[in-house]
C-alpha cells in the first residue's frame, strides 16, 4: 500500500535534470532510506533523465516533459521516470565492459549500468505512448 | 562546478570543485583539453571537492585519458567515497592511478 507519493514534471532540458535530482533525494530521505542510498537514488535519476534528454529528444526537448513520480510504501521507495519520446527501453542495451582495457572503450552506456547496480529493482514499460522506467530501492527494516 | 589551474613542478594541477554532471561535465573535458593540447602533458585531477560525478564526468576524463596517453597521463588525487565508488563501478579504478594525495600524485611524475 502506497503510504506516500510526490510528483514533479520538468522541462526535457539538461538545466532541469538538477530539479528532478534534489526532487527525488529530498523523497528518498523522506521515505527513510539513509543518505547514501538517496544520493544513489539522486544518481539514477540524474543518469535516467540525462538519457531522454539526449536520446530521446536528441537535446531538442524544450517543449517536452519528463515526469517522475515518487512512491513510498513500507518496504520500497519507488520512482516511475516517464517521457513522451519514441519506444525505448533502455534496459535491454548491452552493459559496457568494466573490465575493457582503455583503447576499447567507447563513449557511453555508463548511466544505464549505474541505475542497475545502485537501484534494488529496475523495470521498464510502455504504457499510453510513454516510456516508463521503474527504479526501485529497498527500505531498510 | 568551478575548475583551478595549477602548475606544480611541471605537472599540471586541475582542480575541480562541486557537482559534475551532465550540464558542466563538458566544462571540465574542455579544460582537460586545453592543457593538453598546450602541451601540458603531465595532470593531476584533483577530486577532494567533488562530490558528485555522473557518467558524463567519467566520459570527459576518460575521453581526455585516451588522448593524452602515449605523451603524457593523467591521474587522479583524493577521490571521495561516492566518487570512487563510480570510478570503481565503471571499472576505472584499474585504468587511472589513483592518489590518496595532491602530494603524492605530483610526486609520482
Amino acid at each position: 500500500m502506497i503510504v506516500n507519493e510526490s510528483h514533479i514534471q520538468i522541462a526535457a532540458v539538461l538545466a532541469q535534470v538538477p530539479i528532478a535530482c534534489e526532487f527525488v533525494a529530498r523523497a528518498a530521505l523522506q521515505a527513510g532510506l539513509d543518505e547514501h542510498a538517496a544520493y544513489h537514488c539522486q544518481l539514477a535519476v540524474d543518469e535516467a533523465c540525462t538519457n531522454i534528454v539526449e536520446h530521446a529528444y536528441r537535446m531538442h526537448g524544450e517543449n517536452q516533459i519528463i515526469d517522475i513520480v515518487c512512491q513510498t510504501d513500507n518496504q520500497r521507495f519507488t520512482i516511475i521516470i516517464m517521457d513522451d519520446g519514441p519506444a525505448f527501453n533502455p534496459l535491454a542495451q548491452p552493459d559496457p565492459d568494466p573490465t575493457a582495457p582503455l583503447d576499447r572503450r567507447g563513449s557511453g552506456g555508463w548511466g544505464i549500468h549505474f541505475i542497475r547496480k545502485f537501484m534494488d529493482e529496475v523495470g521498464y514499460s510502455r504504457e499510453a505512448n510513454r516510456n516508463c522506467l521503474t527504479i526501485i530501492k529497498r527500505l531498510p527494516a | 562546478m568551478n575548475i583551478n589551474v595549477t602548475e606544480r613542478d611541471r605537472v599540471t594541477l586541475v582542480e575541480a570543485h562541486g557537482r559534475i554532471d551532465s550540464m558542466n561535465a563538458h566544462e571540465l573535458g574542455e579544460a582537460l583539453m586545453h592543457e593538453i593540447d598546450s602541451g601540458h602533458v603531465h595532470l593531476v585531477l584533483d577530486l577532494a571537492n567533488v562530490d558528485y560525478m555522473s557518467s558524463a564526468g567519467l566520459r570527459e576524463i576518460v575521453f581526455a585519458l585516451k588522448k593524452v596517453r602515449g605523451s603524457g597521463d593523467l591521474r587522479l588525487s583524493q577521490p571521495s567515497p561516492r566518487v570512487l565508488e563510480v570510478l570503481e563501478m565503471a571499472g576505472l579504478d584499474t585504468i587511472f592511478q589513483i592518489f590518496p594525495s595532491q602530494v603524492e600524485a605530483v610526486g609520482s611524475y
